[in-house]
């Protein structure tokens, strides 16, 4: 029973590699429920015009990789449905590239073109100092380049989005990891312009994010992997997302179990004790 | 001087900033948009104290014969060598861009991914029925670590409806997510921020004097 | 320019203000003048409330005389905060380090404090050299040990990790914003037996650092924590001073639950609040 307390925690980790391998080879398929959080994005994104333009921040890194990468991918997938035009802008380095490696196959499965349907300003150094910079002046606050090193005026997109404002922008979307990030877009987009917005951010931020969705600053929450499987349920755009929600399981199930043990041991010699 | 100069210049740039944001004259001279530049500029050029530091300390390393000196030789040439690359072909470059697909984009995911890992073994280590709040701890992070994946539902399924429902494990978790979690959070967050006023409030009276140099307060 | 000039075409309140800035304006005033109310009390010698007592800060000296008897170093990280990002929280870890590098100095134990942020760096050399001189060691002040690691997350995490398992620091304090690394350096540092202070304004990492960690300041007490330290009048006085604004903003919330609650048709409180 000593031993319950203290197993190595080598064991624990070989075990979780385990479960998740045989979990992304083998799906076991469960169910996944859709909830309330995702459905009030997708509704929101789902009622835009066709034409109406959504702006993605991408304020991620390749790190979380694995949670965000379907998230954006469904996103664009549901946007370019409904025809919407996307404008992808990141506070972070490697934002811009991101955006472009994940834009282009969704683009070409609907046969989207850059500069008329989707916009990729980029990365712009200044986290916050940048996404003011926006609101008051795209080109400006972008140094008149796109990611490409493209005028951005030289692009009917880049000519029709002139600020990042209500007037030009429809919906707000920030897929972020952490700072600078969802917090940013609150105090000096969505709050000030009064332009509806929605975030998309891993599964460890969901909990400080919730207060916003409660008070109706975020119109919806995409949370962690499990949130992006229930867009891509809605969006009818099964993607990577679902394919990892059974890992998912099997690995909460057996990190439940470790705790279970530990306290099982934990009791057993405090009662000896 | 040493000091003073330093405060002088947080005490104009705050109150120009106050000014800018509050005032209708103020937002019309855009002292904003130009402090904003100023900053990035400056903080840009910050970035040689970072190089000159982490040079000096590893090539005291390789001075003195270190334990894993190599790896202070291998970190320069990566730092220096990446950084020529960069600046003859710009980061979009296409050696730039293989090296940070094949060498950053996986060690980044590797780390990131090693935090499933820690939580599991953090987990099994701290969630102990040792006291009460201990407890209350344990139950609700396994009621959500099971009904944020899909598994939980299988396990418990809610019935009935209204009043008189019982809620499915996701439920339940939802419940804790939405209702104890949100307040807590919401008191977190407001406390934070008043506590953060008061710090910057602290700095320009001048009472918090820390990051001058010394003991942080006059 | 044209663009700004546009944005700015908007008619200014009372002639003054900036569109919706009035009431952010006033309420600027009302909290700089319960601080300064309170300050003033303290630097006068008046009566101000006590401070209850905050364990991670208490425990700030146990960990240090803990390291300093096992002989091994102590490791203090302000996280990944920078000058452009979560600057408060810098802010707070500095009057943190300041303390933490006197008693090593005091104590002659050895001080590893790691940077992501180039320009942290260059304050946190400032404050633990002059800690040293402070306390009357200058020669033992090592610049070696204040060092710039990486700014990006993941290359300063496995760095401090690599840190942790070479060096085996008895003490691992982390003050400032964290986020994915904060699980990593916790875990880490008590494979290594570390006593673990911890604290940050991030909400998302209060759980691996309450989780993980010996002693974890929630939120707000870390922007106590020079005050605290300190045991100045005139610094408690600014901590009272937060704990009433605090108040404030509560009396608001509620007064606002109410009315919202009352079924009135329009909020006075609410378009008070948007002037």
């Amino acid at each position: 029973m000593e031993r319950l307390q203290s197993i190595d925690r080598r064991w624990i980790y070989l075990l979780l590699a385990l479960v998740v391998v045989i979990a992304l080879l083998n799906p076991i398929g469960l169910p996944v429920k859709v909830g309330n959080t995702t459905r009030t994005m997708f509704e929101a994104v789902d009622a835009l015009p066709p034409g109406s333009v959504i702006w993605i921040g991408m304020d991620f890194n390749v790190s979380s990789k694995a949670e965000q990468f379907p998230m954006v991918s469904v996103l664009l997938d549901h946007a370019f449905q409904k025809n919407l035009k996307v404008v992808g802008f990141a506070m972070w380095p490697n934002g811009g590239q991101i955006f472009k490696q994940l834009v282009e196959p969704v683009a070409k499965k609907y046969k989207k073109v850059e500069g008329t349907d989707f916009l990729n300003i980029g990365y712009k150094p200044g986290n916050g100092v940048a996404l003011r910079a926006m609101v008051t002046d795209v080109n400006n606050g972008a140094a008149g380049v796109d990611h490409n090193g493209k005028p951005i005026t030289s692009s009917p997109l880049g000519q029709q989005v002139k600020r990042l404002t209500a007037q030009y922008v429809n919906f707000v979307v920030d897929i972020a990891a952490g700072d600078p990030g969802t917090v940013d877009y609150l105090n000096f987009v969505a709050t000030p312009e009064k332009i509806p917005m929605a975030t998309a951010v891993v599964n460890v931020s969901v909990p400080q994010e919730m207060p916003y969705v409660q008070s109706g600053q975020y119109k919806g929450l995409m949370g962690g992997l499990r949130g992006a499987a229930e867009y891509e349920i809605l969006a009818k755009a099964v993607g990577k997302a679902a394919a990892g929600m059974d890992s998912q399981s099997l690995a909460a199930v057996l990190i439940t179990l470790f705790i279970v043990v530990g306290n099982v041991g934990y009791l057993a010699t405090r009662g000896k004790k | 001087m040493r000091k003073e100069l330093p405060m002088i210049v947080t005490i104009l740039s705050a109150l120009s900033l106050i000014f800018s944001q509050y005032f209708f004259s103020g937002k019309q001279l855009g002292l904003t948009d130009v402090l904003d530049k100023w900053y990035v500029i400056s903080v840009s050029f910050a970035i040689l104290l970072g190089v000159i530091n982490l040079t000096r300390v590893h090539v005291n390393h390789i001075r003195r014969r270190r334990e894993g000196w190599w790896n202070s030789i291998a970190l320069l040439i990566c730092m220096y060598g990446y950084s020529a690359l960069a600046i003859q072909q710009t980061v979009d470059g296409p050696q730039a861009v293989w090296i940070y697909n094949n060498v950053i984009t996986p060690g980044d995911s590797t780390m990131f991914a090693l935090i499933a890992f820690f939580i599991a073994s953090a987990a099994y280590r701290a969630f102990r029925v040792r006291t009460k709040e201990a407890t209350v701890l344990l139950i609700a992070a396994v009621l959500v670590l099971l009904g944020r994946a899909p598994i939980g539902d299988a396990f418990v399924k809610g019935w009935g409806s209204g009043f008189w429902r019982f809620p499915s494990w996701g439920e339940a978790a939802d419940w804790v997510m939405n209702v104890p979690n949100t307040g807590g959070f919401r008191a977190i967050i407001i406390g934070a921020a008043i506590g953060a006023f008061a710090v910057a409030f602290r700095i320009l009276l001048g009472l918090e004097r820390a990051h001058l140099g010394g003991t942080g307060a006059k | 320019m044209l663009l700004a000039a546009e944005a700015a075409k908007e008619a200014p309140f009372l002639g003054v203000f900036s569109k919706g800035m009035f009431s952010q304006f006033v309420l600027l005033l009302i909290f700089l003048g319960i601080v300064w109310f309170l300050v003033t009390r303290a630097r006068a010698g008046m009566k101000i409330p006590e401070i209850r007592k905050i364990n991670g800060l208490e425990a700030l000296d146990e960990a240090i005389g803990r390291a300093t008897e096992m002989g091994r170093p102590v490791h203090f990280t302000p996280g990944l905060g920078g000058m452009n990002n979560q600057q408060q929280q810098c802010f707070a870890a500095f009057g943190f380090l300041s303390y933490v590098a006197k008693l090593c100095a005091k104590y002659d134990t050895r001080l590893i404090q790691t940077n992501a942020d180039y320009v942290i760096l260059a304050i946190n050399e400032e404050i633990v050299k002059q800690a040293y001189l402070e306390a009357g060691r200058p020669d033992a002040y090592n610049p070696d040990d204040i060092q710039f690691m990486s700014d990006q997350q993941f290359a300063y995490a496995s760095n401090v990790m690599n840190m942790f398992q070479k060096e085996k620091p008895a003490a691992n304090i982390m003050i400032g914003a964290f986020w994915a690394e904060s699980l990593l350096f916790a875990e880490t540092a008590s494979f290594v037996g570390a006593i673990q202070i911890a604290g940050t304004a991030q909400q998302s990492q209060l759980p691996f650092f309450i989780t993980a960690c010996d002693y974890t300041l929630i939120g707000e007490e870390i922007y106590a924590a020079s005050a605290y330290l300190s045991k100045e009048p005139v610094m408690y006085g600014s901590l009272v001073g937060q704990d009433w604004a605090k108040i404030f903003i509560f009396a608001l919330i509620i007064a606002g639950t109410v009315i919202a609650n009352l079924g009135v048709k329009t909020n006075w409180l609410t378009t008070i609040l948007k002037m």
